[in-house]
């Protein structure tokens, strides 16, 4: 108790001190920092994943080809969660002896539970949000049905043998997801009628989904997923392969990679201030130990400070992230979800222990070494306490290092890897730098230049030295690594959906149409991607291997053998496909019996290059080779397709053409035109889809633009602590020049040469630790190409030389500015 | 009429020390012994590198001999651990240092409390006030070391000394970065304040002026003692 009253004063003497400030200080911004990333992101990312959900209609979807288990419905109750269930079956609607294909999707109770139906009172008219299904008796159709069958609102349609009433038209269902693709005109009614209608019968071809949202979706799927047999898939926001959630799968992924960095950086600038603070506290702590204070009360006097010192960067650094977290929100009012979830405890949490971490990592190797402190330091102030063994002190920050990362990462193994990968460089370039100040440049001209006297100020100092350099180094290469991966991502998105992305799909395009649709479009300045040939087929087997849909091969239950694929042929790649295996048939006159496969379906399929692949295609069996897998970016709104075979492999067999082209909101009327110009055309609308995901996208845009403030500055605070460090040394030697007759200028020059060469060093070492992650990350944390950015190699090393000069003289003017004397007093000891 | 001898207070026994520097040893002390009584004042004197401030060292506890022993107020410091020399050093000595050695980041009045805390002494702010308006730095409580002049900072440092009565006072050349006339102030305080409390003294120095202020002078060439005499 004594002790920590004295512990208690000891802080509170000290708090007067630079350098427990700075450490305060650090330690704070690191809590606030991982307080306001954990917040931000977790709330962010709720919103972010509720906005995902309504693609897909719940939180949790379980798909069936046969009727599930009634229990897992009611059973869910039971986790608190909302139900509802749908059911998917493609039939012929009927109205005034005209009869359409369509696909019919019956809600049940409850219907939505995430995202709202959009619907509109005429066929023309505005559309907006409702929060039911159609009430018995009654349907909603959209646009395609309306049109093909030729009815107005109020009309009736007949599907199997109930007839029902046509209310509303329907312009978006939530929960398509990523399967707008689907073709067919679509029609919305009401589960309870589905029996009545007597066209669900034993073996008919319907997709059953049970939707469920609530807080324990997860331990929900848990206890599911077990218990699911056959043709039966629990899809979440995050196994969607719609664009969104592989954008937002990518944006978590990179806001915590984020939240990682700024953290560790903030670690570095901790060790490099605790590391200055211990050995000014060697003489503290040799008086100490002169008036009686054994070894014990010595640690403990300040491992209880450092509790105290975590205790109040906890509850400071939380409250700050808290309020910064809040006014991120407030700046991104527009852009985020007026209703976000409420913050948990558990980001606070996060940010909490974050301080204690840090400090055990970083501050408590240094500390450690005062126990160890001669009170004969007294009388020989050259005396150094025996310092622990490397191992120790690595081993201690590196078990700090791997809680934090368990701690903020959900992909811990991939970020360990990273992590050590970062560990290995920071060895090297120890080393690397290390040799190079040994190194004599010996070259006459350069000694004496301002470079070379730089150089050998810095020499000099190897050891100091070469620890800043690898703060620099390492702080620089994490922002430029977060820098250029942001520029990548956002880019990538943002190719991926351009302005100008089509937002219309036309299919059913008979092949005598071609040509005038195509002139129906350019002649009216309609941007449009080609159009392509496509023949409906259904995979039956690979090489010898029988595909049974719902069989219990675990690829029947692939949901691309359960339905027809689109096949198309191309003398080209479509421009946005790329080659990963295998190649590209040469000319015209190639042969006709191979097939490029899209890569993620080989994956799932296990079809490799050379595997013959037998389709079934309007009745007729056809066999192809596969000559190549290739990737495919379905998220860009232009026609894609699985399988590409080459021109004249499916001559013979009935096709249709598919293209989708971009309308502007002025041209929407040629919509009529076009419709009845070609009546067999679909048109498909896609508008509102991509409203939503382009909404997405600069949402996450936005965070991961503010997450990258928080970067900067704890790399500041970096260079802050490091230049703070050597700031004693520094002025005491400047003083001493001076005191020696050394005009100012002469000082001046050179901190300004010594800290610019440490930047240019620091600079040149960054980048290269910075490719070599890239390469890494690139390569198999986000699987995308990259440009390599040539200019930034250069612009870099000057960058960091000029702004760290820029700081070291700042801080260090007072070695000019004031008087040697007092310089001298204050910092000799 | 026969007094009784004051007790002997500190004995030192064949007290040698060596350092390995560069490969070769160096013998700092050999076989010092001597005896001091309660009460005494006593000067080591010698040139610089004589070993003088390795003897105060050896006999305040601060470090421990290569061969021989000190015993302190009865205790062997050699058969003390590290931080049993510092309970001893807690309980019975005071230090003055060439470099006044203050914290600088506590006030004059935290610097002198600062032994009495680690103590635990009930009161510790009322007689670290009294101490310092005893050294005459009643008005400067509050002042940093670096706001003090180097005459105060040592009389902070005497202050810190005495204000837990210590029952010897070891000063490693307290008046080495002074000039004459503070130095001699600070002497003539350093005195009364040992006569006041009865403290023994030790005091190293290189100044045959301030050592003939003491009872008895010893005297170090190159770590062995040539002279042990009373002074006057």
């Amino acid at each position: 108790m004594k002790l920590i009253r004295l512990a208690g004063l000891f802080a509170r003497r000290e708090a007067r001190s630079g350098e427990f400030r700075i450490l305060a200080f650090a330690l704070v911004l690191a809590v606030a920092t991982t307080t306001t990333i954990s917040l931000f992101s977790d709330r962010l990312g709720r919103a972010l994943l509720a906005q995902s959900a309504e693609l897909i209609g719940g939180d949790l979807v379980l798909r069936s080809s046969r009727p599930p288990d009634r229990e897992w419905l009611d059973f869910a109750l039971e986790f608190g969660l909302q139900t509802t269930q749908l059911a998917e079956f493609g039939t012929v609607l009927m109205s005034n002896d005209k009869i359409l294909l369509a696909s019919v999707k019956a809600a049940g109770a409850g219907y939505p539970l995430r995202g709202q139906p959009r619907v509109a009172d005429t066929r023309y008219g505005n559309d907006y949000a409702v929060s039911k299904r159609p009430d018995k008796g009654e349907v909603w159709a959209d646009r395609r049905v309306i049109d093909r069958l030729g009815i107005t609102l109020g009309e009736t349609i007949s599907i199997g043998v109930k007839t029902f009433t046509v209310t509303r038209v329907l312009t978006f269902e939530p929960d398509r997801g990523s399967n707008f693709f689907n073709l067919s005109p679509r029609v919305l009614m009401n589960h309870d009628d589905l029996d009545e209608t007597k066209v669900v019968q034993p073996g008919s071809r319907v997709r059953y989904s049970y939707l469920y949202a609530g807080e324990n979706v997860k331990s929900f799927a848990d206890w599911l997923a077990p218990q699911l047999g056959p043709g039966q898939k629990l899809i979440d926001i995050r196994s969607d392969k719609g664009g969104t959630s592989k954008a937002l799968n990518n944006a978590d992924r990179y806001l915590r990679l984020i939240a990682l960095m700024a953290v560790l950086l903030a670690s570095v600038a901790i060790a490099v201030t605790a590391q200055g603070y211990s050995e000014r506290q060697f003489d503290v702590s040799a008086m100490l130990r002169c008036l009686g204070a054994t070894q014990k009360t010595i640690m403990h006097l300040y491992l209880i400070q450092m509790l105290l010192l975590a205790l109040l960067a906890g509850v400071v650094g939380c409250l700050l992230g808290w309020y910064v977290h809040l006014v991120l929100l407030s700046l991104l009012e527009e852009l985020i979800p007026s209703r976000l979830p409420v913050a948990g405890v558990k980001p606070l949490l996060t940010g909490f222990v974050t301080g204690f971490i840090i400090l055990w990592g970083m501050v408590l190797p240094p500390i450690l070494k005062l126990k160890q402190v001669p009170p004969l330091r007294v009388i020989r102030r050259n005396l150094l306490p025996l310092t622990l063994s490397a191992w120790t002190v690595y081993s201690v920050a590196l078990s700090a290092l791997l809680l934090l990362v368990v701690l903020l990462s959900r992909e811990i193994w991939l970020t360990l890897l990273i992590f050590s990968a970062v560990g290995v460089l920071i060895l090297l370039l120890a080393a690397l730098v290390y040799g190079l100040l040994r190194l004599r440049v010996n070259i006459s001209g350069f000694r004496h230049s301002l470079a070379g006297r730089g150089m050998a100020t810095l020499a000099r100092r190897a050891r100091s030295n070469s620890g800043q350099i690898i703060a620099f180094a390492v702080t620089m290469m994490l922002m430029l690594v977060i820098a250029q991966l942001r520029t990548e991502l956002l880019g990538n998105w943002q190719n991926q959906l351009p302005e100008d992305a089509p937002n219309n799909f036309a299919f059913n395009i008979l092949p005598q149409e071609v040509e005038q649709f195509e002139q129906f479009l350019d002649q009216r300045s309609i941007s449009r991607e080609p159009v392509y040939p496509m023949v409906r087929g259904r995979l039956m087997a690979i090489n010898d291997r029988l595909l049974k849909p719902g069989g219990v091969d675990p690829v029947g239950n692939d949901e691309s053998i359960n339905r027809e694929l689109n096949l198309t042929w191309s003398p080209t790649i479509p421009d946005d496909n790329r080659i990963i295996d295998g190649a590209w048939w040469e000319s015209q006159n190639a042969q006709k019996d191979v097939v490029s496969v899209e890569a993620e379906l080989a994956k799932r399929l296990n079809i490799k290059l050379g595997d013959r692949l037998v389709f079934n295609i309007a009745g007729v069996q056809r066999q192809f080779s596969v000559r190549s897998l290739r990737t495919v970016q379905w998220e860009n709104f232009s026609p894609n397709f699985y399988m590409i075979l080459p021109p004249g492999a499916l001559d013979g067999l009935p096709v249709t053409y598919i293209t989708s082209f971009r309308l502007e909101e002025m041209q929407r009327s040629l919509l009529i035109d076009l419709v009845s110009q070609f009546p067999s055309v679909t048109v498909l609308e896609v508008d509102v889809i991509i409203q939503q995901i382009r909404t997405i996208l600069r949402q996450v845009t936005s965070a991961v633009e503010l997450m990258l403030v928080f970067v900067l500055l704890t790399g500041f605070l970096v260079l802050m602590a490091a230049v703070q460090s050597s700031l004693g040394e520094r002025l005491r030697e400047g003083a001493l020049m001076r005191a020696l007759g050394a005009r100012r200028r002469f000082i001046a020059l050179n901190n300004l040469m010594e800290f610019g060469m440490l930047g240019l060093l620091s600079g040149v070492l960054a980048v290269l630790g910075a490719e070599m992650i890239n390469t890494y990350i690139y390569g198999r944390l986000f699987r995308m190409d990259r440009e390599l950015v040539i200019w930034i190699w250069f612009a870099l090393p000057f960058a960091a030389a000029i702004v760290i000069a820029g700081v070291g003289y700042l801080v260090t003017r007072k070695a000019v500015t004031q008087s040697p004397k007092s310089i001298l007093a204050q910092y000799s000891g | 009429m026969e007094m009784s001898l004051p007790p002997t207070v500190l004995i030192a026994r064949n007290l040698t020390q060596r350092v390995a520097i560069a490969n070769t040893g160096l013998t700092i002390l050999s076989e010092v012994s001597l005896e001091i009584k309660s009460g005494q004042s006593v000067a080591v004197i010698g040139v610089s590198g004589s070993g003088k401030s390795t003897l105060l060292g050896l006999l305040a506890g601060l470090d421990v001999p290569t061969s021989g022993e000190v015993v302190l107020f009865g205790h062997h410091l050699n058969q003390l651990d590290e931080d049993g020399r510092a309970q001893v050093r807690g309980q019975h000595v005071g230090f003055v240092f060439q470099s006044f050695q203050l914290l600088p980041s506590l006030t004059a009045l935290e610097n002198v409390l600062l032994p009495l805390e680690i103590r635990g002494d009930d009161d510790p702010a009322g007689k670290a006030r009294a101490y310092l308006e005893r050294v005459g730095l009643e008005n400067r409580e509050t002042h940093y070391p670096n706001q003090l002049s180097g005459g105060e900072q040592q009389r902070v440092a005497i202050a810190r000394a005495f204000v837990t009565n210590p029952s010897i006072l070891f000063a490693d050349e307290p008046t080495g970065n002074l000039d004459n006339a503070t130095g001699e102030k600070i002497i003539d305080l350093l005195f009364e304040l040992n006569r006041e409390q009865a403290t023994t003294l030790v005091m190293v120095t290189h100044d045959e002026h301030l050592a003939s202020r003491c009872e008895r002078a010893i005297k170090l060439e190159a770590g062995r003692i040539t002279d042990d005499y009373l002074v006057d």
